[in-house]
């Protein structure tokens, strides 16, 4: 008996890869807006910007896996206490955060990312990926697309920082690269919110496009499919060229 | 029923954007002459940089949201000329291709183009301007130096009276100075006489209303003279000092009047003009910069709205009483 | 008690014009994005932000005061406020249901929201940092709640007028209110003139 193969659609392809949505398609910078203030604001430099992605991974990834394995496991724990819990675990793990980036980088960056480092223990990303895994699924799905949430964070802080540097100080990593035009307004908040929005802008706008892209692709598949089965059809039923 | 497409803004009366547009150009025009004549050549490229600048920017910025171009919209133009007016006759090109790509790219696209921007553009350009390059923005030359295409190193730089007011001191300039325009300032704002003409010109050609300057300065002058900053307290200095100075003129009559950021009413537009004299002072008396105005100028824009809802619930009240009475 | 007062009134004025948690550090700006239209919410949703800013900047202050002289400061500061901040939301979300129900179902949805915010946090930790007096904690606090309250209300007016604009689609919804509230931050750089600290 022939084995049935497993086809796969543009949009089967989407679903099972919906997980890693967090990175492009719903980032959380640019796209839908969950975490602003510490990209508009703190992300100066490159360094900064690193430095509060590796506390955002830290905090992020570990709360929402515990809070997955609780809904799982105490169904009992009345529902108000939940942020409580959540905001509770991610405040312990500001402590290795601190220290991992006091490892890598110098000291100083603490002061450099002033309250920014703790304002990311109140994450908008923790409530709502929390929030959208509930008993049925696994911890370790939500692992993973908490994962992917806090890299798209990073990623775009790394862009939001390194734009800001290099207009703003004319350095990259605290290297001088063009010492001639500096324009000072970017590393202000102003410049910062702005700097957002136009890449905010133009990433929906590339997602728009993207999905336009991929519209056409599954149903120029579908057609091409449905083409074939017809040809399959005819040649057994006998009917000759078709 | 038959319906034309036209480009944006869609004005209504006989007269057409075009023709608000080359008044303000018009009116323009005399200050760079002012300009040109006390500060060189220098001013007049200004001038040139800018406007080019914006169309550029402007022109760009309409092809990446898929609209066409239209050829008869002037409003670039006119932000393009307004901007280098409000900086000193020193400051880099760079400075005003900057404040150019702000004005356009950002205080008026983004919004939706012509006759959709919340905040005045050459605002938002010469505030970022401002921010980025505040040494250059806030030294003049002395007037009547020549300075030629490049800064040379024998151009002298002093302040404005607007800086030496901020620090209680008495600016040593008398009266007929201040009016022709015989003092360190920004390249168009100084020339009074010259001002006051343009302004009396925009009004006949009701390209603006009188009462927005009208209440701007009456309201300003007030407050100088009943909180005055200068160091002998005499009111009348204070209050000549502090409306010569800077930008305050300048903004009345090119900045608030603006069709699209102000309120629509005639109450309303006369309150949005005495709430920003009262703003103005305030950036001048606790602000961090000499001249910060144009910074207020932005915040007044935020507040339009609230100002235009309580014009019309003023109005509202005056119909109701006199239908009640009669 | 001059200098009290003085101390309470200044950081108040500071904190909502000046030093505002929204428009100058940008806290709470995601928050604000998503606050419904309708006057009755939003007003709910600021008051109970500025009652729970001062409730927390006056604990937060006691706290502060006995742990002033530790070391590693930068770590320990920051679990405890958060310690402080659900022991507040606990005990307000049990009074309000033992003694008050008639608030508590008003209030009962936007509880969670309001308290895990950035703006209360930060002002919080602004206020530690700084070192000021207790009376001057509590003139900050007031004044940052009441700053969130006139900013959300500027927002969502300019929600309102920006249905009436032709924005472009790639623009719409969060990155022009994100325009916005920079260009209100450029309006506030003109009062300072310099960059604020951190």
């Amino acid at each position: 008996m022939e084995k049935r193969k497993k086809v796969i659609t543009a949009l089967g392809l989407r679903k099972n890869l919906a997980v890693f949505n967090g990175i492009f398609f719903k980032n959380p910078v640019l796209v839908t807006g969950l975490v602003i203030a510490p990209a508009a604001v703190a992300a100066n430099s490159l360094k900064a910007a690193l430095a509060l992605a590796i506390v955002a991974i830290i905090v992020t990834v570990p709360t929402v896996t515990i809070a997955s394995v609780l809904s799982r496991y105490f169904k009992n724990i009345p529902e108000f206490l939940n942020p409580v819990i959540y905001v509770l675990i991610s405040a312990f793990l500001l402590i290795p955060s601190f220290f991992l980036i006091r490892a890598i980088f110098n000291p100083s960056i603490i002061n450099t990312i002033g309250i920014y480092g703790p304002l990311l223990a109140f994450n908008s990303m923790i409530f709502s990926r929390a929030k959208k895994y509930p008993l049925k699924k696994h911890p370790a799905k939500a692992a993973l697309d908490s994962l992917s949430y806090s890299l798209g964070f990073g990623l775009s802080m790394c862009i939001v920082g390194s734009i800001r540097e290099i207009l703003g100080a004319g350095t990259i990593w605290g290297v001088v690269i063009n010492p001639n035009v500096t324009f000072f307004g970017f590393l202000m908040p102003f410049g910062g919110c702005i700097t957002v929005a136009f890449l905010a802008a133009f990433a929906r706008q590339a997602v728009i496009i993207i999905n336009r892209i991929l519209r056409r692709v599954m149903i120029m598949y579908r057609w091409l499919k449905r083409k074939h089965n017809r040809k399959k059809e005819a040649v057994w039923k006998g009917n000759g060229a078709f | 029923m038959k319906f034309e497409k036209s480009n944006a803004p869609y004005i209504r009366y006989h007269e057409s954007s075009r023709t608000v547009m080359s008044d303000i150009i018009i009116a323009l025009l005399p200050l760079y002459i002012m300009a040109a004549y006390y500060y060189g050549v220098r001013a007049i490229l200004l001038g040139a940089v800018g406007v080019l600048s914006s169309v550029v920017f402007d022109c760009i910025c309409i092809k990446f949201a898929g609209k066409k171009i239209n050829p008869r919209d002037l409003s670039a133009v006119v932000t393009g000329m307004i901007l280098p007016l409000m900086m000193p006759a020193t400051i880099p090109f760079i400075t005003v291709v900057t404040a150019a790509f702000v004005a356009i790219a950002v205080a008026k696209h983004p919004f939706g183009g012509v006759g959709n921007n919340l905040f005045n553009p050459a605002a938002t350009g010469y505030a970022f301007a401002a921010l980025c390059w505040t040494n250059e923005m806030y030294t003049y030359p002395v007037p009547m130096t020549h300075i030629g295409i490049a800064l040379t190193d024998t151009i002298k730089y002093t302040q404005s009276p607007a800086y030496t007011l901020s620090q209680s001191g008495v600016p040593n300039y008398d009266f007929l100075d201040m009016l022709l325009g015989n003092f360190p300032g920004p390249m168009g704002a100084t020339h009074i006489l010259v001002l006051m003409a343009c302004m009396l010109f925009l009004i006949y050609r009701k390209t603006i209303n009188w009462q927005t300057p009208v209440c701007f300065l009456v309201t300003a002058a007030v407050l100088a003279a009943l909180f005055p900053r200068i160091l002998t307290g005499n009111m009348l200095q204070s209050v000549m000092f502090e409306l010569f100075s800077g930008i305050m003129i300048f903004t009345s009559v090119f900045i608030l009047p603006e069709p699209v950021t102000s309120p629509k009413r005639i109450v309303a537009k006369s309150i949005y003009a005495a709430v920003g004299a009262a703003i103005a002072m305030i950036y001048r008396h606790f602000g961090g910069l000499a001249e910060g105005i144009v910074f207020g100028v932005l915040l007044l824009n935020a507040l339009a709205p609230v100002v235009d809802r309580m014009g019309e619930k003023i109005i509202r009240t005056v119909r109701r009483a006199e239908r009640g009475k009669a | 008690m001059v200098k009290m007062l003085a101390d309470f009134f200044t950081l108040m004025v500071t904190a909502i014009f000046v030093e505002n948690a929204v428009l100058s550090r940008g806290l709470g700006m995601s928050r604000m994005i998503r606050l419904p239209l309708n006057s009755k919410d939003r007003t709910r949703f600021s008051v109970l932000v500025l009652i729970i800013t001062t409730i927390s900047s006056v604990l937060c202050w006691w706290i502060h005061h006995f742990i002033r002289e530790s070391e590693y400061i930068y770590l320990i500061r920051p679990i405890l406020f958060i310690v402080c901040i659900s022991v507040i939301y606990i005990s307000i979300w049990i009074i309000c249901k033992k003694y008050i129900p008639k608030i508590f179902e008003v209030i009962k949805k936007d509880l969670a929201v309001a308290t895990f915010n950035c703006a209360v946090f930060g002002t919080v930790l602004i206020g530690a940092q700084t070192g000021i007096s207790f009376w001057g904690m509590l003139g900050f606090g007031i004044g940052s709640g009441i700053g969130y309250l006139l900013a959300v209300l500027l927002v969502c007016q300019v929600r309102r007028r920006l249905q009436l604009c032709d924005v472009p689609k790639a623009f719409d919804g969060f990155p022009i209110t994100l325009v916005y509230i920079g260009l209100l931050s450029l309006a506030l750089y003109g009062l300072i003139g310099h960059q604020l600290p951190m």
